[in-house]
């Protein structure tokens, strides 16, 4: 293991990082950084050869040169990982020595000393350990001492090298002592150089002592513990560790490490309370990193000291380490310092058993060798050295033995006995069951043949709870029949509450729930009488979810009668809250929302609670239905309805304000949620940022402190976020970039996993709001502000997303709000923007090829259409027409596919084009048999005129198109007779449509014939009379 | 009055404007980038010869010559080809390939400009991935030597004649690289030419013409241009005609001449250094002397795995050096990083 070996140094020091060693590698010269490539590669004797050859041919910079020697040697040592044959290394360590030394001789003054002799130090150790080693094979057992002695000679040599390098070091240190230092005298350093030169002087003083006291403890493991010179030695160890200490006050570091130190020598030496102490002052730092690593060793070895058997202190060995233990996190636990501190717990719980007599003491027993499996299997799943030991107190342990119980039903004859007896069979049953756990990981865990046992001895530990349970019962009652007016009243309580628990867990309802609540009324202002009410709910609970809904009301008096015993004990306890919830819960679940806000009113006069946020809720969820109607029948909401929001907020805000984190439940996390969505509504962004941002009770936060929340939950309160940051940045309170927005989005994408319709339907969600919000808003800046806001988000949401149902509700978004802008005359030039994203979603997406678009449940043709549509919206009509004529050359008869072609037609003729006005019209690309695969509208319209009722829209669209393309024709004929006689057709189109359908499709079709005939008759000179004309 | 609905949309295509304008081409018009750095210019493109591209801005002409520019945008490119070629000019050549494969080819398939500059970027990026050992040389080829011929007055036809150049010099057909490196030696271009002529005489001295290279190698060496591009090639050409000694047995002067540019040379610039130490590891493999050689080639692997080909080169020749100081294992080794790093490069298959 020479691995090893060579770290012996920075082993000792653990990690005390100001000890180590100061490299003085150059930076960016190429010989050097080639020379430590080739060692980070393992290239050592390259690395000689390099150093060799570069050296004869003068071709090292000057600063190399220097330090060839030494270069040179630390390579070799390096290089040793490499030799092949133990006479190569013995040859190569000798050389490595002669080198070392050489250089030392050499260069007295040289800025690398320290390092040279900490290296040549690791050389003796390392040389002392591999010879210790081998005095221990049994195959050396002749030749032992002979080891120990080459042993102890490099340990010798190392000890003098620390001892010469703090006799070099002293006078240096005494002179720089002080203001001494002020009348020294260095070429090239200042002041505060050298006091930094005198700080590493004192360190490496200090380090060189700590070396030496712990090369005198190994001197004295060369020894047999018998001889007079391992004892000389170790003391010699523990007064130069204790001399360090003691001079190192100021040096937290230096002592520390020497108190850990000096209490293992002390141990050796038997001295016990010394040891003790030493690990006390090291345990009792406060100190974080290396110092709390130290911390816990110090603790592993007073647990140790303790369960040891001249100490026997195993309880407190135990307590002190469990205490420790509640300190760490699952992550520390997985720490070197800290395992060993759990095998150390396991150590003296397997030393404890020992000394316990299994017979009188069965469940402290059991308790213990539970708990000392327990830490053992835990600390066996990780890697280590620690596993070996761990395993080998495993098999100490033996296997678990299920436990002899007495099954049979205890016969007793007094009040006192009988309820020891009925408390014995709770607790067992109680203890055993908390074992299952354990054994179902087990299990899970099992993947050979040892499930069987597993599962057999899981089906015992039950069936003697249960049994246990019953037995417990029978006792408890036997008791209460056995009640004297003498025995204890304070005990009788006790029994009924014992007796209402056990009825509770043996499923018996209806008797946990009489014997409970004779409890609260015998026992009240007690905390049995509380817990008892608790119990009593418990088993209400049970029942109602057993029972027809129908029948479920019936319990509604009993409940209101609970949630009032329990007022009137405690109207704050949790079971009384708790009460009132369930109470609330069951008029909601029956849409009795008048009785939950009356029953609300039961819970501490407060409204808080998780039915309080339940109704907040659904009376939001009303209101918002409520809205959707108004919004389609374009209608106001009423007095009422605004009632039910403001009672919304109201019971959603109380039940935010008192709740407590670690009782929020997903409901009330919902319920948060739609509180940030009633003030994003309402326009009340602080207010919703702060329920959606505040530290542990936001929504954001409560999406990772509750446990098993859907992701939908999760995405809505990170959608949230994002909607409350447009509408923020609407009202020039936050700026939206892509450094805030994008964290958002890729949260939300992290939280949706595989299932990208979460992800969608959030995304589609904020989009449908912020539409809403921007068609609602009335203010002209905030409008331009949230319009912009909205068109960085999703423009973000499109650069980030390659997820094709997320682009696809984003582009579908933005291209619907543009199309639906398109029909505002007054924001129809603004709609090109908004067309150009949805191209860039849509594009995006048509990159991929069909399968891809397929598994994601899209059709290929609708996204082309989309894409097409974006790209005629964008004014890219070229694009959007090769696209129409692409899809429509292979399914020609797709009706919506036409009329958007022969839109864009129209539209890209810009009403000057005629040749595309007659495209429009007649219809454009004929195929190979000259059929025109876009039909134009004057086909649309002979195909949808015997089905007018089926295709109305398209058909008056049709018609209207013509008469529009025929007048933008006419207009720009060269001659004032062929214009009029265009104008003439078109008007004809009008009449003709008007003579057969008066009604002209729908009032919005009718206003846009009436506008267009009017266009027409002004060109024609006519009066100006509309539809008027025809009548 | 403006509607505030309008005031609104003026907002946010001002806000897109900023925002989007890499994927939303459709806004802009065509833009030229220059190798010079600084904000593009701005116009329609009105001429294009393989010299010069002529952009009309705000109703002026501006002429640029084909070697000042970094790259074109055309007005209504497809968002990955822009992405690609930006790509391509920051060293992101798996990022480029990606966003080039989403190019959706039919809604350019009208426009003859747009197609032209697609093509020459899928033969470009194919070039360039074989280059660094991960693509096709062959196929790359073909899609170049498809588009040349019919291109000549593209703004791109010199790099397209470098790459096919250097690809004929991996694939070990050194006389057809010679050919189109001399179309970039006759460019009007003083940069070019000293490129052109210092690539050609590689090609030459790879086909051992020795004498004809030098002559080459002497031109770049001798001419009178000071950027920072052509200083390096008067380096390469320097150091390249070196080679030309080593070739002709002059290995004892060959060797001092290259130690003396690695000691007056700068070893950051790791194009030079590697190819600097390849050569010397060349010229001391010939000379028998192992050792040295497997340091030089071991300072090409180890201090500049950047330069794709140089570090393939090495790593050949290392793979065929450790045995012969015994070292069988890390002449597997050697050989296996090399396939693994550079999967189809010409180096893997001498």
């Amino acid at each position: 293991m020479p691995s090893l070996h060579w770290n012996c140094t920075a082993a000792i020091l653990s990690t005390w990082t100001f000890f180590a060693v100061i490299s003085n590698a150059s930076a960016d010269e190429p010989a050097k950084r080639f020379l430590n490539r080739l060692r980070e590669e393992g290239y050592y004797e390259q690395g000689l050869k390099y150093l060799e050859i570069s050296a004869a041919k003068n071709r090292l910079p000057a600063n190399m040169m220097a330090d060839l020697p030494l270069e040179k040697v630390i390579l070799m040592q390096e290089s040793l990982q490499s030799v092949k044959t133990p006479q190569q290394r013995d040859e190569r360590i000798a050389a490595i020595e002669k080198g070392y030394k050489e250089f030392l001789a050499s260069a007295p003054s040289h800025s690398r000393r320290s390092e040279t002799q900490t290296k040549l130090g690791d050389l003796f150790l390392a040389r002392a350990q591999s010879a210790l080693d081998e005095s221990k094979k049994p195959e050396n057992v002749v030749s032992s001492e002979s080891w120990r002695s080459k042993a102890r000679q490099a340990y010798t040599e190392a000890l003098e090298l620390y001892n010469q390098v703090t006799e070099e070091l002293k006078p240096i240190i005494v002179s720089m002592e002080g203001d001494k230092i002020k009348t020294i005298k260095v070429e090239g350093k200042d002041l505060n150089e050298l006091k930094t030169l005198r700080e590493q002087y004192q360190q490496d003083y200090r380090q060189s002592q700590i070396l030496q006291a712990k090369t005198m403890e190994f001197i004295a493991l060369t020894y047999d513990s018998r001889a007079p010179e391992w004892r000389t030695w170790l003391e010699k160890s523990e007064a130069s560790f204790s001399g360090v200490v003691d001079k190192s006050i100021g040096q937290p570091g230096p002592r520390m490490l020497s108190l850990t130190y000096l209490a293992k020598v002390q141990l050796q030496l038997g001295k016990i309370d010394e040891a003790r102490n030493s690990y006390i002052r090291v345990a009792e730092n406060e100190g974080e990193g290396i110092f709390r690593t130290w911390r816990v060793q110090s603790i592993a070895g007073i647990v140790r000291l303790d369960s040891s058997e001249k100490v026997a202190k195993y309880e407190a060995a135990i307590q002190r380490g469990d205490d420790a233990l509640k300190g760490s996190t699952p992550k520390d636990r997985d720490e070197p310092e800290w395992i060993d501190l759990q095998l150390a717990i396991a150590e003296a719980r397997l030393a404890w058993g020992k000394t316990q007599d299994e017979k009188k003491e069965d469940n402290k027993f059991r308790n213990n060798r539970k708990a000392a499996r327990e830490l053992l299997q835990a600390i066996l799943k990780k890697k280590g050295t620690h596993q070996a030991r761990a395993e080998k107190c495993k098999s100490e342990l033996g296997i678990e033995t299920a436990e002899k119980v007495d099954e049979k039903l205890p016969i007793t004859k007094a009040w006192v006995d009988t309820i020891k007896v009925a408390r014995e069979r709770l607790d067992r049953a109680e203890s055993s069951e908390s074992r299952l756990s354990v054994l179902q990981q087990q299990l899970a865990a099992e993947n050979g043949g040892n499930a069987a046992p597993i599962q057999a001895q899981i089906q015992t530990i039950q069936d003697s709870a249960s049994r246990d349970r019953k037995q417990s019962i029978e006792l408890y009652q036997r008791a209460l029949r056995m009640f004297r007016d003498s025995d204890s009243r304070e005990e009788l309580l006790d029994v009924k509450f014992l007796l209402s628990y056990l009825h509770l867990k043996t499923e018996l309802y209806w008797e946990a729930i009489a014997l409970s609540q004779e409890l609260m009324v015998s026992g009240k202002g007690t905390d049995k009488a509380l817990k008892s009410g608790g119990f009593a709910l418990t088993g209400f609970g049970k029942i109602i979810s057993e029972l027809p809904p129908q029948r479920q009301l019936s319990f509604v008096s009993p409940l209101v009668r609970l949630v009032t015993q329990l007022n009137q004990v405690d109207p704050s306890s949790k079971e009384a809250q708790s009460a009132v919830d369930y109470l609330v819960k069951l008029d909601l679940i029956h849409k009795r929302y008048d009785d939950a806000t009356m029953h609300i009113a039961l819970g501490k006069g407060n409204n808080s609670g998780g039915g309080a946020s339940l109704l907040g809720q659904i009376l939001w969820g009303e209101y918002q239905q409520a809205a959707i109607e108004h919004r389609k029948n374009k209608t106001e909401e009423t007095p009422e309805e605004q009632g039910l929001k403001e009672r919304a907020e109201r019971f959603l805000r109380s039940t935010w304000d008192a709740m407590a984190v670690d009782k929020t439940d997903k409901y009330m996390v919902t319920g948060v949620n739609a509180l940030a969505g009633i003030y994003l509504l309402s326009d009340r962004v602080d207010e919703a940022l702060k329920i959606i941002e505040a530290p542990s009770k936001g929504a954001i936060a409560l999406t990772n402190s509750v446990q098993d929340l859907e992701p939908s939950i999760k995405l809505e309160a990170y959608r949230l976020k994002l909607q409350a940051m447009v509408q923020a940045a609407g009202s020039g309170k936050l700026s939206l970039s892509t450094e805030n927005v994008s964290p958002v989005v890729q949260k939300m994408k992290e939280l949706s996993g595989a299932d990208d319709h979460l992800l969608t339907n959030a995304l589609n969600n904020l989009a449908v709001k912020l539409q809403s919000k921007l068609e609602t808003s009335k203010n002209m800046e905030e409008q331009s502000k949230l319009g912009a806001a909205f068109g960085v988000l999703i423009q973000q949401l499109i650069e980030v997303s390659s997820d094709v149902s997320t682009l696809d509700s984003v582009g579908s978004s933005i291209l619907s709000l543009a199309i639906k802008m398109q029909k505002d005359p007054g924001l129809a030039t603004n709609v090109k923007p908004l067309m150009a994203i949805a191209e860039a979603a849509f594009s995006k997406i048509s990159a991929k090829p069909d399968a891809e678009l397929v598994d994601a449940k899209r059709k290929p043709e609708e996204l082309k259409l989309k894409l097409a549509l974006a790209k005629s919206g964008a004014g890219k009509f070229e694009e959007a027409h090769a696209l129409f004529s692409q899809s429509l050359a292979t399914n020609p008869k797709n009706i919506r596919f036409q009329v958007e072609a022969a839109r864009n037609l129209q539209a890209w003729s810009n009403g000057k084009d005629v040749d595309l006005l007659r495209k429009a019209v007649g219809g454009a690309e004929p195929d190979a048999k000259k059929v025109n695969v876009i039909w134009g509208w004057a086909k649309i319209n002979n195909q949808t005129a015997a089905r007018v009722n089926d295709f109305k829209e398209v058909f008056f669209e049709a018609q209207l198109s013509i008469a529009k393309a025929w007048r933008s024709i006419a207009l720009v004929e060269s001659t004032a007779e062929k214009k009029k006689q265009g104008l003439e057709r078109a008007l004809s189109k009008i009449r003709e449509t008007y003579q057969f359908y008066p009604e002209l499709g729908s009032p919005e079709l009718r206003a846009s014939f009436e506008k267009l005939l009017r266009e027409i008759q002004q060109d024609l000179g006519k009066p100006v009379t509309g539809l008027q004309e025809f009548k | 009055m403006r509607s505030s609905n309008t005031l609104l949309f003026i907002v946010l295509e001002v806000v897109l404007m900023f925002v989007g304008l890499a994927v939303h081409p459709a806004w802009s018009q065509d833009k030229i980038w220059l190798l010079s750095g600084g904000a593009s210019i701005n116009g329609k493109i009105v001429e294009r010869t393989k010299d010069k591209v002529v952009i009309e801005v705000r109703g002026t002409n501006q002429s640029i010559d084909t070697n000042l520019v970094a790259r074109v945008v055309f007005e209504g490119e497809s968002p990955m080809l822009t992405r690609a070629k930006d790509s391509i000019l920051t060293g992101q050549l798996d990022q480029a390939i990606e966003d080039f494969k989403k190019i959706d080819v039919a809604s350019i398939k009208n426009d003859e400009t747009k197609l032209q500059d697609y093509n020459f970027y899928r033969g470009y990026l194919a070039a360039l991935n074989a280059l660094r050992g991960k693509g096709d040389a062959a196929a790359a080829s073909k899609l170049l030597l498809e588009w040349a011929p019919k291109n000549r007055d593209s703004h791109c036809y010199y790099l397209a004649l470098e790459k096919l150049g250097e690809l004929a010099l991996a694939t070990g057909i050194p006389e057809k690289a010679s050919k189109y490196f001399d179309v970039l030696a006759s460019s009007p271009f003083a940069e070019l030419k000293v490129k052109g002529n210092y690539l050609t005489g590689k090609a030459l001295l790879e086909s051992k013409q020795t004498a004809e290279a030098r002559a080459k190698f002497a031109a770049v060496t001798q001419a009178q241009v000071a950027d920072a591009a052509s200083l390096k090639f008067k380096k390469l050409a320097s150091l390249a005609a070196i080679r030309c000694d080593a070739a002709e047995g002059k290995t004892p002067k060959a060797i001092e001449a290259l130690e003396k540019m690695v000691d007056e040379g700068d070893s950051t610039d790791a194009e030079l250094f590697s190819e600097l130490f390849n050569a010397l590891g060349g010229i001391l493999k010939g000379a028998g002397n192992n050792d040295e050689a497997i340091l030089a080639y071991l300072k090409t692997d180890l201090l500049y795995a950047s330069e794709p080909d140089a570090h393939a080169e090495a790593l050949y020749y290392l793979s065929q050096l450790w045995p012969l100081i015994g070292e069988n294992q890390r002449g597997t080794e050697t050989k296996s990083r090399l396939a693994k790093l550079y999967p189809t490069s010409p180096w893997l298959k001498k």
